[in-house]
């Protein structure tokens, strides 16, 4: 086990590198100059002062130094300085880390909570009028874009009730009544989402479960379904789910930069968002790296959890 | 010669004749696939007629996409808007119309080309194996790592917003996951007998890669491919709401939804149902028949449901 989890780890290492280095050569091949663009048009100014940013930017060294010292600072968690702002860009992206990830869990757990009982539930009845009402309802909900689906909540209480959504943010712990209805539409629209693909998963996996012959033992042993379903079908067929939800962070993040544009909220896919509108380079670059990271961790968690649950992989 | 379904023994008395049964032929299969998949037919009838109404813009559409002007502005659905106006002025009908040229071609446009590349990659990393495959393995892992709108977003944020690129950054963002698909099914179609065999006649790698190889990973590829029409016409709808997909004037449902848009959507809610509506209907049809399609040629890839 120890050597499995080293061996991810060690991958995990190898594709952050990779990422970090896709993305340094990314910024620095730009279209046109990343100098003028920063600046505006204004390129009748001073050399002088452009030669200025440039130094300020350490874009007048030769490349592998611009390398090394960038690469240097990710060790040092030092990722540079917003372009925009000044502030070193690790904080501001700290600084919004807490709300964006109070949308992700609160999204990741309500996706759970609904996907589980209503997979298990559509599996049980297979083909019966529930179970063919939630396909249809999961693949519909699927195909609407998340965006649609955000501003639909915006828009129509607005038209039927006069009411919108309150937007913005205030911190949980000075008001938790603002604050839960704050993230409760955008954290409907990326829980709804995530549970409908996890709803899938759950009802093929434990259809595919209950084809298996140990399943047949169980009822010919007599047991009742509920039983058998949930002390023997279950805990096999929640592995593709649980797999499924720790790589489904990653959607989770990008429906982060929409939703939280949409709905007002200060986090860390609406300062992606901005960073990339205003060409905050360093600061777009710092929260790539950051993703990657995330992402990273996550997928060793899932390989760490996956190997736990299904003892066969470890011995690959 | 035989009568009754008469198919088996006119095919053998009458060779004459053959050419015409066997392209007759054809069709009985495709039509019965047909009635079993009703889901698939319907999809597949609705991809047409947006197909249709692709190449046919010209006639369908009842103005100019892109005009503006105050009369059109915030109209109700009318006669003459029949799905009203924009905040601009501009006919929500024609945009829709024209709108679904640039969904179709770069859903198609970005599918084939990551599909191409990502199943080259893992044609070349499973034939291969050893460190080639180790080392395309981490770079699909690095990719993979990453939320795909993210990557898109990144991708079309430095190059720039123009058709191309964003073809490219949704192309990108399909590739890993058809290379590690196709890899799997490399590793176990590397194993037949044909394989060695062609190997002992002195097949080059590249030979055998592209004739006896592909053909027979083509199944999951296909399957792959149409299951990813629908996320890359999301993915395209998603970065032009967020302002980072075609730039105007080109009609694109999904810059219709957002920038300047939302502003106006509770006085003229049309703005936001027909464009939205227009979306999900091609996604659905893409997804369902990607669905058939998997069902069909590949059942024991029924991992969704």
């Amino acid at each position: 086990m120890q050597q499995y989890i080293a061996r991810r780890l060690l991958f995990g290492v190898i594709v952050f590198w990779i990422v970090g280095v896709f993305i340094f050569f990314l910024v620095r091949f730009l279209p046109g100059d990343a100098v003028y663009m920063l600046m505006g048009e204004d390129v009748t100014a001073d050399p002088k002062a452009i030669a200025a940013v440039r130094k300020q930017l350490g874009l007048d060294k030769p490349i592998h130094e611009q390398f090394f010292a960038w690469a240097g600072g990710v060790f040092k968690g030092d990722l540079g300085s917003s372009l925009r702002t000044g502030e070193p860009a690790v904080q501001r992206i700290l600084g919004r880390l807490p709300v964006t990830f109070e949308l992700m869990a609160l999204a990741m757990v309500f996706g759970i909570l609904i996907a589980i009982p209503v997979g298990v539930l559509s599996a049980i009845r297979q083909d019966s009028a529930l179970d063919n009402t939630l396909r249809v309802v999961s693949i519909t909900l699927l195909a609407m874009p998340a965006f649609w689906i955000g501003t639909m909540l915006l828009v129509f209480p607005s038209i039927w009730f006069q009411w919108v959504p309150p937007l913005g943010f205030t911190n949980f712990w000075q008001n938790p009544g603002d604050n839960l209805l704050q993230v409760a539409f955008p954290v409907f629209v990326l829980a709804t989402h995530l549970s409908v693909s996890m709803m899938r998963m759950m009802r093929s996996s434990l259809l595919e479960v209950f084809r298996q012959d140990y399943i047949r033992t169980a009822f010919a042993k007599g047991l009742k379904e509920a039983v058998v379903v949930g002390r023997h079908a279950l805990k096999n067929a929640l592995i593709p789910v649980v797999t499924l939800a720790g790589l489904s962070v990653g959607r989770l993040l990008g429906g982060t930069v929409i939703l939280e544009s949409i709905f007002s909220i200060p986090g860390v896919g609406r300062l992606f968002l901005e960073a990339v509108t205003n060409r905050d380079y360093t600061q777009v670059q710092a929260i790539i790296l950051f993703y990657a990271l995330v992402f990273v961790v996550m997928n060793l968690i899932v390989d760490i959890m996956y190997a736990w649950l299904d003892p066969r992989i470890k011995y690959r | 010669m035989a009568r009754g379904n008469g198919n088996e023994l006119s095919e053998s008395v009458i060779t004459i004749e053959a050419p015409l049964r066997a392209r007759r032929l054809k069709w009985r299969p495709l039509l019965q696939t047909a009635k079993r998949k009703p889901v698939g037919t319907v999809s597949a009838a609705a991809i047409l007629v947006l197909i249709l109404v692709a190449i046919f813009a010209d006639f369908l559409a009842l103005h100019d996409p892109t005009s503006t002007g105050p009369e059109g502005a915030l109209a109700p659905p009318s006669l003459r808007y029949p799905m009203g106006g924009d905040h601009l002025g501009r006919d929500i009908y024609s945009n829709i119309v024209y709108g679904a040229r640039l969904s179709l071609a770069i859903g198609i446009v970005s599918v084939a080309l990551g599909k191409t590349v990502g199943s080259t990659l893992g044609i070349v990393s499973g034939y291969f194996g050893g460190k080639v495959d180790f080392t395309l393995q981490r770079f699909v892992d690095a990719f993979m790592a990453f939320p795909t709108l993210i990557l898109a977003i990144a991708i079309v944020a430095f190059l720039g917003n123009n058709p191309i690129n964003v073809t490219i950054a949704i192309a990108i963002t399909t590739m890993p996951s058809t290379s590690r698909v196709v890899r799997g099914a490399v590793l176990s179609v590397k194993e037949n007998a044909y394989v060695d065999a062609a190997r002992a006649i002195g097949s080059s790698n590249l030979r055998i890669m592209a004739y006896h190889v592909l053909p027979n990973v083509m199944a999951p590829i296909i399957v792959l491919a149409s299951i990813a029409l629908g996320g890359a016409i999301l993915a395209e709808a998603s970065l032009a709401f967020l302002g980072l997909g075609v730039p105007p004037p080109t009609p694109s449902w999904g810059r219709m939804l957002g920038g300047q848009a939302i502003n106006y959507m509770v006085a003229a809610p049309w703005m936001l149902i027909f464009p939205g509506l227009a979306i999900t209907t091609v996604v659905l049809a893409f997804n369902l028949l990607g669905d058939t399609v998997r069902d069909i040629l590949d059942p024991r890839l029924r991992g969704g449901g």
